[in-house]
């Protein structure tokens, strides 16, 4: 229960990777945080596209889009994990509504489960990306967009290929976001699923906490948190050097 | 100005309650989750014993087995140890006792002569590599039950009550799903699975298998054709659980046999405290079963170890409470409420139900009690354990070779 200071060499690690518990949590991280990411961006962008169509009603449906964002994640996780159950959530209330073989049961489908945790996180990711999207896009300049629209180009050209680069640093600030919000889905995965069914939805950080706290076993937890933070560093580290250099070169330039 | 003055007011009101209780008596923290209707009612029990004697009990209640390992191994790194913390009787302790990182009982234990009123093997669990004992048995609880709905199973037209995982009761648990109730219950986290699975070992094997398995780790017992056997029942138990089945506690799980909802489930016998809160009673409302040719029974034992520290008073506080929770008086008073068995065999057991009075004719008969995973296996494998039974359980992809295999690594690969 506390550490034991022996050497044993790759000991802990080899035990580390024997574990299928350990490997599906890595799977669960990668496919989870991949999903998460790139649906949020779409989303988010779409939705930001949309409101800024001088549309009507613009602050209240970003105050709905936001809203999710203000709930912590345990309260999310609750209210989706009733939502999903099948025995009085939407299939209930479908098959209630007449629709006898409606089918919606991810929470209690080892091979979706983790799609539910995905869906959960996206719902609630999607709008603080849209709000910064938001704010790039009201900060683009109007007259080259009216300039190109008299040039003939179509709007779905300009928003698929003139606004995203212009956009970038608030795509590299939603990325930051929702990256922290992987490492988050600790959170949710307790409060929707707690790790099941089986060993579906594990995550390494759900790993690590069980290992270290209900087993007692200090040497593979620590081993888990030791490739979580080096994972971390080989995410994090070449985009902290890429920026560095960035702006280096802005120096040189001026 | 106003709510200055409440503030103000409302410290010196807690520091007025507060100063006298610290000023007298041996003060308590206890780390505990006994937490439902049932578990709470029982550990009043202690409580108010605990006051009487004079001393001041700090309730410290956590929810669920891992934020209590968490709490506990917080303080007790950060050298802030609460007076008692609650356990299951194991190997968990090994490590914490080679660091002499926890106190013993021994002093109150032999003078009111623990060792005269509890068995055998109870005692072995619970005394260090010194000879001294240094957890306190709260109680022993057999995981192992079946539990059945009286009501839904004559609702079901179910005649025949089974004994073990058989035909019968296979055919029992399909009569309920035909008459559109839940036959079989399963909860949906992995410690109920690994109860389950271990009920279905011990029923289908026996005492001399599962000693083989877990204490004799003998490795012909462990690829014998009993296990695949106990696998494949394993497995068509997997296939009756019903949609909600994802995620569902046991209380959860036990109210849907209160409420009508299933027919049969498998939980230790603290599910009776969930039955006795909901005003049901043993043999009359619901049924129990522990399945197998005989009636085995798993030794599951609740403790509480006392961790050391400098603090004054300490000892003397974990001494009065080994010698309160351990008294004939309050060993009756908590398990009547908890479900469970007192760990003592002296008590007065006239007012055991129907249930507990089954249980107390396994657990007093040597040839029908086995020790706990958790007692031979150190706590990591007992993990890898868990770990094993979940996924098989969740996921049809593995064979049963595949398990016996893992099977065979884990028990191979514990201490």
């Amino acid at each position: 229960m506390l550490p034991r200071f022996e050497w044993v060499g790759f000991e802990q690690y080899e035990k580390l990777f024997a574990s299928s518990r350990w490997q599906v949590s890595v799977e669960n991280l990668f496919l989870f945080g991949t999903v998460y990411i790139v649906a949020c961006l779409l989303l988010g962008y779409v939705l930001a596209v949309l409101i800024d169509q001088k549309v009507r009603g613009e602050t209240l449906l970003r105050t709905i889009y936001l809203s999710p964002h203000a709930l912590s994640l345990v309260v999310t996780g609750l209210v989706w994990s009733w939502f999903l159950n099948p025995q009085f959530g939407l299939q209930a209330f479908v098959q209630e509504l007449g629709f006898e073989n409606f089918r919606f049961a991810w929470l209690s489908d080892p091979k979706m489960a983790i799609h539910a945790v995905t869906l959960t996180a996206v719902w609630r990711g999607t709008g603080i990306v849209m709000i910064l999207m938001l704010a790039g896009l009201r900060g683009v300049d109007a007259e080259m967009i009216k300039s190109l629209r008299v040039d003939g180009v179509p709007k779905w050209r300009i928003y698929t290929q003139v606004i995203p680069p212009i956009l970038t640093p608030m795509i590299l600030t939603s990325l930051v976001l929702l990256a922290a919000g992987v490492i988050n889905s600790y959170d949710l995965v307790v409060a929707l699923t707690r790790g099941g069914p089986g060993i579906s939805t594990q995550v390494p950080a759900l790993f690590v906490m069980e290992h270290f706290f209900a087993r007692g076993d200090v040497g593979v937890a620590t081993a888990g948190a030791a490739i979580m933070l080096l994972s971390l560093i080989v995410v994090a580290g070449p985009l902290i050097l890429w920026r560095r250099i960035a702006s280096r070169r802005q120096e040189a330039a001026q | 100005m106003l709510r200055k003055a409440l503030v103000v007011g409302a410290f010196a009101g807690v520091g007025a309650l507060c100063t006298p209780a610290l000023a007298e008596g041996e003060r308590a923290e206890v780390i505990h989750i006994w937490t439902s209707e049932g578990e709470s009612a029982a550990i009043r029990e202690v409580v108010t014993r605990f006051e009487a004697a004079g001393g001041v009990w700090l309730d410290s209640a956590v929810a669920g087995g891992q934020n209590l390992g968490q709490t506990v191994f917080n303080r007790i790194a950060a050298g802030d140890p609460p007076t008692a913390y609650q356990g299951l009787g194991g190997r968990a302790y090994e490590d914490l006792l080679a660091e002499g990182l926890l106190n013993d009982v021994d002093a109150t234990a032999t003078a009111d002569g623990w060792r005269d009123v509890l068995p055998g093997p109870l005692v072995d669990v619970i005394t260090n590599d010194d000879g001294k004992i240094f957890l306190i048995p709260i109680n022993v609880h057999g995981p192992n039950w079946i539990w059945y709905s009286k009501d839904v199973l004559e609702k079901a037209g179910v005649t025949e009550v089974p004994t073990t995982y058989d035909e019968t009761f296979f055919a029992a648990v399909e009569k309920i799903n035909d008459a559109g109730m839940v036959g079989f219950a399963v909860g949906g986290q992995s410690f109920q699975e690994r109860f389950l699975m271990e009920s279905v070992m011990l029923a289908l094997g026996g005492r001399d298998y599962w000693n083989n398995v877990w204490q004799n780790r003998d490795e012909a017992a462990i690829r014998s054709a009993t296990t695949t056997k106990v696998f494949e029942t394993f497995r068509r138990l997997s296939t009756y659980r019903d949609d909600g089945a994802a995620g569902r506690s046991w209380p959860q799980n036990t109210n849907m046999l209160i409420t009508g909802a299933a027919g049969f489930n498998v939980m230790g016998d603290w599910a009776k405290g969930e039955f006795t809160a909901a005003g049901q009673q043993a043999e009359v409302d619901y049924g129990c079963i522990l399945p197998g040719d005989k009636p085995y029974f798993i030794v599951h034992a609740d403790v509480m170890a006392v961790p050391s520290g400098r603090d004054k008073g300490r000892v003397e506080a974990q001494q009065l409470l080994a010698h309160v929770a351990m008294s004939a008086e309050s060993q009756i008073e908590f398990n009547l409420r908890k479900g469970s068995l007192a760990a003592r065999t002296d008590v007065d057991t006239s007012r055991y139900d129907a249930c507990s009075l089954k249980g107390l004719a396994s657990y007093s008969d040597p040839e029908l009690v086995v020790p706990s995973v958790n007692m031979t296996m150190t706590p990591a494998a007992a993990g890898l354990w868990e770990d094993l039974v979940t996924e098989f359980f969740n996921d049809d992809s593995i064979s049963i070779d595949t398990a016996v295999d893992r099977l065979a690594d884990i028990v191979a690969g514990s201490d």
